[in-house]
């Protein structure tokens, strides 16, 4: 029994460490811009796409596509900015919902169209061969996938707390006319903001596609849990993402454990409810006003 | 001014527009087809979908129904219940078909099978393979596919004769399908009497990792799994259980039969065996006519769930011949409890509960194959 409850606390933190990068992207447009950016599930997928032309097609090593899908989500998160929230940014906040919900069913409409719902497996290095440790079964995938989402989580958050970008961003978070004022370009912020959210949904996309294959309807639980662990990390907080996130691979692994595996969503969305009774502010966050 | 003209003259042309299609489309004999050909079952749908139409092709060339087009109505209700009774109402309602085919998953077919019963009109299940969709007292409801009853009695026989066989762990998808499988499967299993169930769990339709599943799956220690996943998610299931060392005799059903699964994961599933209803594998003369059509119209091979479209769109066709063109949807239902068609899967003969009764084969998957062993 503990021997079981071992293995899943261990796979339940390699589990939401991927939750983790979904929700970092989400949080990101979410907690700066105010938009519930509704298309980034489909960033997510494309990601993945992008990720599987490059290995099958152009041939690329599987490392370098996982780049290959950052720099194109980047540019594709610039897009959905330019087409489909700035032109609304000034309107109600469910006119932007609305608009990036458009895009979602479009994109993933037509990668249904174009590649059809078969999904499509990454060619990875990485052999599904077990690593024991003590009782713990893990794998080298899974490993990786971890230590990218960790270092991506440390990685942004140096970027916010030591670059003078990182710290436009945060002073629009916490008051965007005061920041305004202070000088900065809120339009240019809101365009890097997006490439980077939507990057981080396209390495998300292409790390996780490689394990379960890609297809188009593949964003749209991520993006849901997405929202939810950012609400459950604090909306904005980094490292209240990453927290709520593994918090959440756990519960869902020893609900499937303990109790059964088709209660697992039931449990992880009951858990972001305790953990807002509990702490209504989320698990951490920038603080601050915001709007 | 200009708009205004516009704006009338499409007032004008699309309803005659419209009505134009609808009396050309009087003149063929419609057949509704409802399936998932899009979300994560989609390529369910799209094969049951290619079978169909080389049905509907064949009927075509050889003189249509009473000298009329047989036509095929297709919408799609992406695998959701509520959208397939939307989909049914429709087909009924507006595009005004003779017969329907409204499946995948079970629970689609069940929801609807309340709205063709109030609107009175056959439905077939051509891919419902939970046999709770004959426990609805429903006399407009036929079953063309195989239940999950029929195939839990064969994998429960393939099960029991492999010795050493004493306990086994089961995984279904959270559906009505997949319950039913699992319900069925254990009332098969406490009739061998052997192995026994250690562990039964169901996956959520959504799930995308099932390493929490497995890894309570390894924990008791089961002589075997049984594995009722469907593709793309067995593909995952596969590799998870070599990622955590789990080493163990697979069963399965018609979800494992699938070249796309070999082709990604064929590597896993070696000494895998399938219960399930049809296979290109069989080489009967029914079995052998429907490969032979199947390829020379699309140049591939089809598979079982292509079969199941074959199947159910030549049974309709076979009563809609048999009741005339211009039948009503009584002397339709009529004709549907005479049938008695040879599919490649086994004879369509209806009884009392308008079950077919199509028999289960088994395969085996060896040296990156799939062999009949019955």
């Amino acid at each position: 029994m503990f021997e079981l409850a071992l293995q899943q606390v261990a796979n339940g933190l390699l589990v939401g460490s991927t939750y983790a990068l979904m929700a970092l992207g989400l949080m990101v447009i979410l907690g700066i811009l105010q938009v519930i950016n509704m298309s980034q599930g489909q960033l997510y997928m494309l990601g993945g796409y992008c990720s599987y032309f490059a290995t099958s097609i152009l041939g690329i090593g599987y490392f370098s596509s996982i780049a290959v899908a950052m720099l194109m989500m980047a540019v594709g998160g610039v897009v959905v900015e330019r087409v489909a929230v700035r032109p609304f940014l000034k309107r109600p906040f469910y006119i932007t919902f609305l608009s990036t919900t458009a895009v979602s069913l479009m994109i993933e409409d037509a990668a249904q169209i174009l590649w059809t719902a078969d999904p499509r497996p990454i060619a990875t290095p990485f052999l599904p061969i077990p690593i024991q440790i003590g009782p713990v079964y893990l794998s080298m995938q899974r490993i990786f996938i971890f230590c990218f989402a960790v270092a991506s989580v440390l990685a942004f958050a140096a970027f916010l707390k030591w670059t003078r970008v990182g710290l436009a961003i945060r002073a629009l978070a916490k008051d965007r006319d005061t920041a305004m004022l202070m000088g900065i370009n809120a339009d240019r912020i809101h365009t890097l903001t997006f490439a980077v959210g939507a990057a981080l949904a396209g390495a998300a996309g292409a790390l996780i596609g490689a394990m379960f294959g890609v297809y188009p309807s593949m964003g749209e639980l991520p993006l849901l849990k997405g929202f939810a662990l950012v609400v459950m990390g604090g909306m904005g907080s980094v490292f209240g993402v990453l927290g709520a996130s593994l918090m959440l691979g756990v519960a869902e692994g020893l609900t499937a454990a303990f109790i059964s595996t088709s209660l697992v969503d039931l449990v992880a969305f009951a858990t972001m409810i305790a953990v807002l009774l509990v702490r209504p502010e989320g698990l951490g966050r920038w603080g601050g006003r915001h709007g | 001014m200009r708009k205004t003209a516009i704006v009338v003259t499409m007032g004008f042309v699309l309803p005659m527009a419209l009505a134009g299609s609808v009396f050309a489309a009087d003149e063929t004999v419609k057949i509704g087809i409802g399936l998932p050909l899009t979300g994560q079952i989609g390529f369910l749908g799209q094969q049951f979908l290619k079978g169909a139409k080389v049905a509907t092709e064949v009927v075509n060339e050889n003189g249509g129904i009473g000298g009329r087009k047989l036509e095929l109505v297709v919408r799609d209700h992406k695998g959701i219940p509520a959208e397939a009774v939307n989909v049914a109402k429709r087909l009924i309602y507006e595009d005004h078909v003779k017969v329907l085919n409204v499946d995948l998953p079970a629970s689609a077919t069940i929801a609807v099978e309340g709205v063709t019963k109030e609107a009175k009109i056959p439905q077939l299940g051509g891919y419902a393979f939970s046999s709770l969709t004959l426990q609805q007292n429903d006399p407009w409801y036929f079953q063309t596919s195989i239940t999950s009853d029929t195939l839990a009695a064969a994998a429960a026989t393939m099960m029991h004769d492999v010795k050493g066989n004493e306990t086994v762990a089961i995984l279904a998808p959270n559906d009505d399908y997949g319950r039913g499988e699992v319900t069925a499967i254990k009332s098969a299993l406490a009739k061998t009497g052997s192995p026994k169930v250690v562990y039964d769990d169901y996956y959520e339709r959504t799930q995308t990792d099932y390493s929490p599943a497995l890894l309570k799956m390894k924990s008791v220690n089961p002589s075997s799994l049984f594995l009722d996943v469907r593709f793309p998610d067995s593909v995952t299931v596969l590799k998870q259980l070599a990622e955590f060392g789990i080493k163990k005799p697979l069963f399965s059903t018609i979800n494992f039969y699938n070249p796309k699964l070999v082709a990604q994961a064929g590597q896993y599933m070696e000494g895998t065996f399938i219960a399930l209803n049809w296979a290109p594998e069989l080489n009967d003369p029914a079995s052998n006519a429907f490969k032979e059509v199947y390829q020379a119209k699309l140049k591939e091979l089809p598979d079982a769930n292509a079969e199941l479209g074959w199947t159910s769109v030549n049974v309709i066709a076979a009563a809609l011949k048999s009741a005339g063109a211009d039948a009503d949807a009584e002397a339709i239902r009529a004709a549907l409890k005479k049938t008695d068609w040879l599919s490649p899967g086994g004879l369509i003969k209806f009884d009392e509960h308008n079950d077919a009764h199509v028999p289960a084969h088994i395969l085996e998957f060896k040296d990156g194959k799939y062999h009949v062993i019955n």
